[in-house]
């Protein structure tokens, strides 16, 4: 599913809600039926986060910031093969595996964030318009690992700005505006354009 | 939460080890510290051998003094010295001050000379290069400037926000910095001190190895101890500023305060409410208490006068030929007596006005910790006031053991009238070498107690910061 909105609609704050980082004043947070504010280490060890720019530790290598981060998620990985395998996954070029994280680019580093999730075995994705700042191409790849990995079963939440990218990966969509989700759409059988649409239409309400 | 917090800490750890900064800051520490450690050492080293010599020397001097008059070698007199420990080229705390050597003769205390510090009797801004001034003000600077990074800096690049969302507790996330951090900056201390130790160790010291190892393992401790203070607040404060300047300003400020500002400021201070004399000026304060006493050298003075009518009735003689000893000797010895007493108190006012001083300077220990590490580590080097008192006693109290074996043999070996006692070798060998038992380690603890108990009161504060629950501000 995707999240659309403009700026200070709610995007982040929705999913800084799943996360836990925010307290909600009324209503609850649900991930697999269990209330975040009352259990937030049970439901974030189910969550994996990608954040609109992933920070990695710039002196470890992409391999070792995904074996940190998978074992800081309670995860003991099965050895380096099985941590290659979740980098290959997500189309880190191998030659990168044993680089320092600080030559990354944006999208290596987004690459990296989706690994963890995988290694993780998370059950939902949260991602904070991970799209943004991505060169078109590097974009496309994104959204083709992101549709592999949710065709695999994994719950995917993306907040976003680009209502193309949206209608492409996400089987429904959500528009905010200021707080409140205003409209709820499957997106099959929607053009891009079509939602363009819809979504200044509300914009513009 | 425990298996947590190692991984955290481990990996803290070993982001310091591949970061330039770190490895840059840890080898300058070092090279500062041990270029300071290298001259330190050489002239104690210089300082060690020349005192031994000229130990020996004076004994000969004394020895080989022509026959004369007991009393007028008393004038001629000796000098001790102050015995150079190893760890004095670690902390040479107030030595430069006070001096090293005294020269001991009859109706003079002195003041110690041989000092490089001159015509001062402060005790102020001490050992300001030493190796242990420099490892207490940068071990510490180090802790803050790491801190900044590992947690500020985590918080502002969403690093920190990814460990939440990971399931990492603010509290682990927190303590794992401290304890991966530690790790680092608790390689650099023991790579700094061992390395201080171990050149230390070199330097012809009186005191025994087994001594020289508890002093030096303990000054590493409260380095130790000092740099874990400094990194737990650091962490502790960088992690609840919100804004990164803030704990980095605060934290600075504290540094600068307790370290140079608030010790200059105070001792300022302290010499203006505790004016010390000069050496002159204690001999003034001395004469003026002499005034009061016997004079030996002056048979013709009032109060000899007295005394000697006194002996004459105690002994129940008319004159003091038919005296079974020699008057000059005896009061010789009680106007020594007297003068050794004025001395005391004139000293003993000194001293007293010294630690005074040295409680006003430690009240900077209370801003940061600095000052009070830096108490300790002068205790436990045996450089501090304590030990330099316990000293100048033993020179003062072997000073009246010299004057009256010397004023004695004259009472004991009366002449008859117009004819002089004269002494030779036998009599100056009665006096034995100057020898000195260097108090030990639990005099030691009890010079720093006091800043012992604030370090472990910073401690408690350290660990109260750390264990304290905080809010992560990540939902921005």
């Amino acid at each position: 599913m995707a999240l659309l909105g403009a700026n200070g609609a709610g995007k982040t704050t929705t999913l800084n809600l799943f996360l836990g980082f925010t307290q909600p004043t009324s209503g609850r947070a649900l991930v697999g039926g269990v209330e975040v504010a009352r259990q937030p280490a049970a439901t974030r060890s189910r969550l994996a986060y990608v954040p609109e720019v992933v920070a990695l530790y710039p002196h470890l290598t992409g391999l070792e910031n995904l074996d940190y981060f998978v074992r800081l998620g309670g995860r003991a990985p099965a050895g380096r093969g099985e941590l290659e395998q979740a980098l290959a996954a997500v189309g880190l070029p191998a030659e990168a595996f044993g680089r320092r994280a600080r030559t990354y680019s944006k999208g290596m580093r987004q690459k990296v964030a989706l690994a963890i999730a995988l290694a993780c075995r998370a059950e939902a994705l949260l991602l904070d318009e991970p799209l943004s700042g991505l060169d078109p191409a590097a974009a496309n790849d994104f959204v083709a690992t992101l549709r592999r990995a949710a065709s695999g079963g994994l719950a995917v939440l993306m907040a976003t700005h680009d209502v193309f990218r949206a209608k492409d990966c996400a089987a429904r969509v959500g528009i905010l505006k200021r707080g409140r989700l205003i409209e709820l759409r499957a997106t099959a059988g929607m053009s891009g354009a079509e939602l363009e649409r819809l979504y200044l239409d509300h914009m513009q309400a | 939460m425990i298996a947590r917090i190692a991984h955290i800490a481990r990996h803290e750890l070993r982001c310091q080890l591949r970061d330039g900064r770190f490895v840059a800051a840890a080898a300058l520490i070092l090279v500062i510290v041990l270029a300071a450690l290298a001259s330190s050492a050489v002239s104690r080293a210089q300082a060690s051998l020349e005192r031994s010599q000229a130990r020996a020397h004076v004994r000969e001097l004394w020895l080989g003094q022509e026959p004369t008059n007991p009393h007028s070698a008393t004038h001629y007199g000796t000098y001790v010295f102050k015995p150079v420990t190893r760890l004095s080229a670690f902390d040479t705390g107030i030595d430069p001050y006070t001096g090293v050597v005294v020269q001991l003769e009859s109706h003079v205390q002195r003041e110690f000379a041989e000092r490089p510090v001159r015509d001062s009797a402060s005790l102020g801004r001490l050992g300001e290069s030493g190796p242990g001034f420099l490892l207490c003000a940068l071990l510490p600077l180090l802790a803050i400037f790491l801190a900044q990074g590992a947690v500020a800096g985590e918080r502002e690049s969403g690093l920190l926000r990814q460990n939440l969302a990971l399931g990492a507790s603010p509290r682990a996330w927190l303590l794992g910095k401290f304890l991966g951090l530690m790790g680092a900056l608790g390689l650099v201390t023991t790579l700094a001190v061992g390395a201080c130790v171990c050149a230390a160790a070199f330097v012809p010291g009186e005191e025994t190895l087994a001594e020289f190892l508890v002093r030096s393992s303990s000054i590493y401790a409260t380095i130790l101890l000092l740099v874990a203070v400094t990194a737990a607040l650091s962490v502790s404060i960088a992690a609840r500023c919100r804004g990164a300047r803030t704990a980095l300003a605060v934290l600075l400020s504290a540094w600068g305060l307790g370290t140079f500002l608030l010790p200059r400021a105070l001792n300022e201070v302290a010499e203006a409410l505790w004016a010390t004399p000069s050496a002159q000026g204690l001999e003034d304060q001395a004469h003026e208490l002499f005034s009061q006493g016997i004079d030996g050298h002056d048979p013709n003075d009032e109060r000899a006068q007295r005394r000697i009518a006194e002996l004459l009735a105690a002994n129940g003689v008319g004159s003091v030929e038919e005296l079974p000893f020699d008057i000059g000797g005896v009061l010789m010895q009680e106007g020594e007596e007297y003068q050794a007493r004025a001395y005391a108190a004139v000293f003993g006012n000194l001293w007293s006005d010294w630690r005074a001083q040295n409680r006003l300077r430690d009240l900077a220990g209370l801003v940061w910790p600095f000052a009070a590490a830096r108490r300790v580590s002068m205790a436990f080097s045996g450089t501090d006031l304590e030990h330099h008192v316990d000293f100048a006693r033993a020179a003062e109290s072997y000073r009246g053991v010299l004057v009256k074996t010397m004023n004695m043999a004259i009472a004991n070996n009366k002449r008859p009238a117009g004819e002089r006692y004269v002494a030779g070798r036998e009599l100056w060998e009665t006096v034995p070498d100057f020898s000195y038992r260097r108090p030990g380690f639990d005099f030691a603890l009890g010079a720093a107690s006091r800043a012992l108990a604030l370090l472990f009161v910073w401690a408690s504060l350290g660990l109260l910061a750390l264990l304290l629950p905080w809010r992560a501000e990540v939902a921005a």
